[in-house]
């Protein structure tokens, strides 16, 4: 009775865990509700959750320190925070599959000046970050998740996405 | 050569031959076999099998443990608290976990137990009724054999 036991939950345990990404729903053409997380700041200081900006265009960066396309997305993130953050444009960060020492590291040598938070793994499981990183979801005003990048970020993709929300006309 | 001199060659080879052990010895443990316990949890092989960016840099942080004389526990749960029980290549011995090593086992006693009641009921099956064939003779016929039977002496 007990291994019988034993095995439903084993198999209820992992049912919960195989639940679809979102990464897997706006591959499918669908646009999620994005499931709220509340973090650690990779900084240290307190907790960041994504609800927190609700109202704002959200672009949620997967990465990690040891991810080197992730470098090359740094400085344009930066960008999009000077060039549109008064638009109502944020970048969160999510350093994942990384030690948090090496992100702080990694945000110092990158001056990356957004919000960055630390996740042990939990979220980017959630979330999914498809064959690797860097992956960024693109989360609407309404707090939607409406595009994602699978890979590296290039300013034309991301102005082809953003612009057209700015302007109100997605 | 003199003796003093062969001693010398000698003691640096046996040097040399225990250095690589003495080199990845650290606190009560050694980085080859703690690469086996962990798994990159980007590729999702274990860890000695794997060089992955993620691999190479949990490696890189092995080799300053070691050398900072870290104990394996202390290795073990910050790893876990950085990245959860999935760096571990093996479940945990506790909690919901324990389960994972407590049913195969239990499982295979079962299994074992069942066989082993089913052999027995099966054989006992096979034996017949208690007392032997002459027992389930009729008196008469029994009489009658035990007559023949004396007419052949």
């Amino acid at each position: 009775m007990l291994v019988l036991l034993g095995m439903v939950g084993l198999f209820a345990r992992s049912l919960a865990q195989n639940q679809t990404t979102v990464y897997a729903l706006v591959k499918d053409g669908k646009t999620p509700q994005a499931p709220n997380f509340s973090l650690p700041d990779l900084r240290g200081s307190g907790h960041d959750s994504l609800a927190a900006y609700r109202g704002r265009i959200v672009l949620l960066n997967f990465w990690a320190s040891w991810c080197d396309a992730c470098q090359e997305e740094a400085p344009l993130f930066n960008q999009v925070i000077a060039q549109y953050g008064k638009r109502g444009v944020t970048v969160v960060g999510v350093d994942t599959g990384d030690f948090a020492s090496d992100g702080r590291a990694f945000a110092r040598t990158y001056h990356e000046h957004y919000p960055l938070v630390h996740d042990s793994g939990s979220v980017s499981q959630r979330w999914g970050t498809g064959s690797g990183l860097p992956v960024t979801y693109v989360i609407n005003r309404q707090g939607k998740v409406v595009y994602l990048f699978d890979g590296v970020v290039t300013g034309n993709s991301l102005n082809a996405v953003l612009r057209p929300m700015l302007q109100g006309t997605a | 050569m003199s003796r003093l001199r062969l001693l010398a060659v000698a003691a640096v080879l046996l040097g040399g031959l225990a250095l690589p052990d003495a080199a990845l010895a650290c606190n009560g443990w050694n980085e080859p076999s703690m690469e086996t316990q962990l798994m990159c949890i980007v590729c999702h092989e274990r860890l000695d099998q794997s060089n992955s960016p993620f691999a190479t840099q949990v490696k890189q942080h092995l080799v300053q443990w070691c050398a900072a004389g870290w104990t394996a526990d202390r290795v073990r749960s910050t790893l876990v608290a950085q990245f959860g029980e999935q760096i571990l290549a093996a479940p945990p011995k506790h909690g919901f976990d324990l389960l994972a090593w407590v049913v195969p086992g239990a499982a295979l006693a079962l299994g074992a137990a069942v066989a082993a009641t089913l052999a027995w009921v099966w054989s006992r099956s096979r034996r017949g009724p208690p007392g032997g064939d002459a027992a389930g003779l009729d008196p008469a016929m029994d009489a009658r054999i035990d007559a023949d039977l004396a007419g052949f002496e």
